[in-house]
């Protein structure tokens, strides 16, 4: 184990010879247009505490899905999932489908039954296997008691799953097409006596922009034309009509207020017929504050958190295996971070992220949408613009005081610090000048591996390679960031704030709405079917309730080396300091929003992606 | 386990359950060795738990007898005593299950762990 040398300091032909032989284990599939993973190889197997976890939980969500079969009256095309043995032994013995065994695929619910009559529906035909002190398998979130305020809609932007989309709204770069600026901001309940030209000039005003979503039109044989209105996609099978917005919303900071609000939204292109609407407009703002979540969430599970969490780790996690030998320094470091992601990747690919399987069901865009929609995003995707404080400092939304009580602003960047220090520390041991990194050749290989054929964009500067100390640091900071805190920022909160659907529908089942005075039922119209509300709970049930591995935690990697050992536990001892700071800040946010922010508590942080 | 003692299993503790308090006889009967018989004997023909492994029987049914330890709810045990229709099949499942949550069955079968234990709770 002690025995961690840099390439130049050790047999260069052993090493060679047995890096050789990952390159025979490890291939490269771009069966859906990126790089990634083949086939997991030994290193990445997932650990006996993961499948565990996967066990106990799937148990769990079992015994909330029978008590929906017993009592709701849903009648779902597949049976009941029951206990039976012979299948039962199949799963203990084997690596044999463990969820299909517990929580299949439930089929649909024919008929108008499938449809909400009231919001309480979501509630008793979802969360079932729940007692009165609301303890069971399917205890209800806090975000379904406060999801209808304005607040809260804005609290999705800064704190839920999809937490980095947020800009400033500038004269000069505004969307052409969403134009607030006449906008009666001191008509708004709470912005009396304001303006949209002082709050604009002032920095007041923050914009989300998802008319990238009209990216995924295009992308079916038998897409509408461009400028068909609605745009229509029909998911065979649950015989619903799937809708794909493409929105625009707007928030404002009140003058002397402790958080933003939503002022406007535009559910699509103004030549399609769509207008700017407002807090006044009553269940027509709350449909379109539900197109506008719905849109934002098809891009959450398509972008943010698979494409730019799993995908992204994943090319490097390859590069990693290929071209640093085990007992590399950096190998050593990132390899906990990648524990599981291979796999858990390759499961995705080849199980969830089919057409018609899980995430299809529940997202509005469909597999054959997003793929294009996904490559696009992912390698445009740069490296180092996204470094979360740069991101934020040219987004415009790094100012405390124009846009305070950013929970995932404020907590990211404390982890970001506690990595950057933790990384700056262990690099300093192994590298004792620039030439050092220089002469590196296996870390040089590595970053142009994952810049030029991992295609991360921007993971080398301008000449490639690593150029330096600082250059090591950022990159090791980044890539540990988003397989850990990251991550977690986007996965968990699909437990939490996307479980309960009317807080945060996936998909939107109605037209997007057009003029005004429109009703409740028409409301509960645009919201998800209650056969894809079970499964929503299913699915994110499980996806946000295996929680394993700890940022932090090496598994002991690092236990012969005493002097990295310190620093490992100068790491945590930091993040303990974090996780008092949040927990701090935490008790200030409920007062504010009336919820908590916990999914960057350290102690909540995985150290890899892994589910 | 052959059918019989399946059925001998049940029948020991629908003698003692009463249909009001059924949780009581439920702890009881965990607490008895034709209880832990007959787990170990589901354990063998299922899963092939060898003799040297009888001890972790016991240490499995305090779990079993631990609130919140266990997955299934005293309405089902309830419904089980009570002949429930796939009773027989239902509380060997159970036993399965919960074996393989509450011991590291899965690491031994994965070939990540070698001895077999209760996993502490
Ligand atoms: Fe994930």
């Amino acid at each position: 184990m002690a025995d961690i040398k840099l390439p130049q300091n050790d047999d260069q032909q052993k090493r060679a010879a047995e890096l050789a032989g990952a390159g025979s284990i490890y291939k490269y599939n771009h069966d859906i247009g990126l790089p990634l993973i083949d086939t997991p190889g030994p290193e990445d197997k997932n650990q006996p505490d993961w499948t565990l976890k996967i066990f106990t939980k799937l148990l769990s969500i079992r015994t909330n899905i029978q008590a929906i079969y017993e009592k709701t009256g849903l009648k779902f095309q597949e049976p009941k999932p029951v206990r039976d043995i012979p299948k039962l032994i199949e799963v203990l013995k084997s690596d044999g489908s463990v969820s299909d065994y517990f929580a299949p695929d439930l089929g649909f619910v024919a008929g108008p039954d499938n449809r909400a009559k009231a919001v309480s529906d979501y509630v008793d035909k979802v969360f079932v296997d729940r007692d009165k002190d609301n303890k069971g398998s399917a205890p209800l979130p806090d975000m379904a008691t406060v999801w209808d305020s304005d607040k809260t809609f804005a609290y999705n932007f800064l704190a839920g799953p999809n937490p980095n989309q947020v800009e400033r709204y500038r004269l000069e770069t505004r969307p052409a097409d969403f134009d607030i600026t006449s906008l009666d901001l001191g008509s708004l309940p709470e912005f009396g006596g304001d303006s949209m030209a002082r709050a604009i000039g002032e920095g007041r005003v923050y914009l989300v922009d998802r008319s990238d979503l009209r990216a995924l039109f295009g992308n079916l044989p038998n897409a509408p034309a461009p400028n068909a209105s609605p745009r229509v996609f029909k998911t065979e099978i649950s015989g619903e009509w799937k809708y794909i917005y493409a929105p625009y919303v707007a928030f404002a900071l009140p003058p002397g207020g402790k958080h933003i609000l939503p002022i406007a939204i535009q559910c699509g292109a103004k030549a399609e017929g769509h207008q700017v609407y407002t807090p006044r407009d009553g269940y027509t703002w709350k449909m379109a504050r539900a197109c506008m979540l719905a849109a934002h969430n098809n891009h959450h599970e398509v972008v943010t958190h698979l494409g730019l969490t799993h995908l992204l780790v994943d090319p490097i996690c390859m590069a990693t295996r290929l071209r640093l030998h085990t007992s590399h320094p950096i190998y050593k470091l990132l390899s906990p971070h990648f524990e599981g992601t291979a796999a858990v990747n390759v499961g995705a690919r080849t199980g969830l992220i089919l057409p018609e399987r899980s995430v299809d069901r529940l997202v509005g865009s469909k597999i054959e949408m997003d793929y294009p929609y996904l490559g696009g995003q992912r390698l445009g995707y740069s490296f180092r613009a996204n470094f979360p404080k740069l991101r934020q400092n040219t987004r415009g939304t790094d100012n405390a005081t124009l846009l305070p009580n950013y929970p995932y602003r404020e907590d990211s960047a404390l982890i970001w610090d506690a990595i950057h220090n933790w990384v700056s520390d262990y690099v300093s041991i192994w590298y004792r000048s620039e030439a050092d990194i220089r002469a590196d050749f296996e870390l040089q290989a590595w970053a142009n591996e994952i810049n030029d054929i991992g295609k991360v964009k921007d993971f080398c500067l301008t000449g490639g390679g690593v150029q330096g100390r600082d250059d090591l640091i950022d990159i090791l900071t980044m890539t540990i960031f988003t397989a850990g805190p990251q991550h977690a920022a986007v996965n968990f909160p699909q437990g939490k704030e996307m479980i309960f659907v009317p807080a945060n529908p996936l998909a939107g089942y109605g037209q997007a709405p057009k003029g005004l005075g429109h009703s409740e039922a028409d409301f509960l119209g645009i919201l998800p079917p209650l056969d894809v509300a079970v499964q929503t709970w299913s699915i994110l049930s499980l996806l946000a309730g295996v929680n394993n591995t700890r940022l932090g935690d090496y598994r002991g990697a690092f236990n012969w080396h005493p002097v990295s050992e310190a620093y490992r536990l100068k790491f945590r001892v930091n993040l303990g300091v974090v996780e008092g700071n949040i927990n701090s800040a935490n008790n200030y946010r409920r007062s504010v929003y009336g919820l908590d922010y916990v999914h960057l508590l350290p102690s909540r942080i995985p150290a890899s992606v892994n589910i | 386990m052959s059918q019989l003692s399946r059925r001998a299993f049940l029948g020991a503790s629908i003698t003692t359950v009463s249909t009001t308090a059924f949780a009581s006889p439920l702890l009881d009967f965990l607490s008895s060795d034709s209880a832990a018989a007959e787990v170990f004997g589901i354990l063998q023909t299922h899963l092939q738990i060898s003799s040297a492994d009888r001890h972790l029987v016991q240490p499995f049914l305090r779990r079993l007898r631990t609130p919140g330890l266990h997955t299934e709810s005293p309405a089902t045990f309830q419904a089980w005593l009570n002949r429930a229709p796939g009773y027989e099949v239902n509380l060997a499942a159970y036993v399965l299950e919960e074996f393989a949550v509450a011991s590291n069955f899965l690491a031994v079968q994965g070939g990540h762990e070698s001895k077999l234990k209760i996993l502490p709770s």
